[in-house]
């Protein structure tokens, strides 16, 4: 049970992952610039991340999964911030739409899926195991999502720095 | 200064990287503490509008 919560944890890096890279893709290949709303939501996503690396690395522990719960909390309440300054007819959308809706629509319903699914890791969570618990461990897959986390948040943190430079991103 | 709430996330995942729990759990809530802030910079003083 303990391996299935670590891989589904794994899973939910690779997720998001995927979702932050194709946000770069849009970015590049479409050349659309994201705002600072959009950047608050990828802060989100890499945060959630980041409490499911916590889990991989140290153990898995509720504390952990409460900064999941929190993380999506935050880029949910992000995302229907920018939603509510477009959803009024008259308004036009901001950005690119994807399969008929806008990116930060996809993020909100990407950050409810989050919750949910932290919902059914802990579920699965055994509360008798986790004084047991070892620590975890820095390898394989771990590594590789730690990494893949890092590399993310360095590539997210060079871009912002290169469209706003050391401002608070006004656009 | 959204370059450098980026920048600590990449801190967080280096403390993770060095097994630094303590530090890396110090890092994640100044990053959603800035992040809730920058928020609330950008409903107020950019857009102006009133809760």
């Amino acid at each position: 049970m303990k391996n299935l919560q670590k891989n589904l944890n794994i899973l939910l890096i690779l997720i998001l992952s995927g979702v932050l890279l194709s946000a770069f893709g849009v970015q590049f290949i479409y050349h659309e610039q994201p705002c600072p709303l959009c950047l608050l939501q990828r802060l989100g996503m890499i945060a959630v991340s980041c409490a499911a690396a916590f889990n991989l690395v140290f153990g898995l522990r509720m504390s952990h999964y409460g900064f999941m719960l929190l993380s999506a909390l935050f880029g949910g309440f992000v995302a229907l911030r920018q939603i509510s300054l477009h959803v009024c007819p008259g308004f036009s959308s901001f950005g690119l739409p994807v399969l008929g809706l806008s990116l930060y629509t996809w993020s909100f319903i990407v950050f409810v899926c989050v919750i949910a699914y932290t919902a059914l890791l802990l579920f699965i969570y055994d509360f008798k195991e986790e004084s047991k618990e070892p620590h975890g461990s820095l390898d394989g897959w771990n590594k590789f999502s730690c990494l893949l986390i890092l590399f993310i948040a360095g590539l997210n943190c060079i871009t912002t720095l290169w469209q706003c430079g050391l401002g608070p991103c006004e656009g | 200064m959204m370059a450098a709430l980026f920048l600590i996330f990449v801190f967080i995942v280096l403390s993770i990287i060095l097994q630094n729990r303590k530090l890396a759990i110090a890092f994640l809530i100044a990053g959603l503490l800035l992040s809730l802030l920058m928020t609330y910079h950008h409903a107020t003083d950019m857009l102006q509008i009133n809760w």
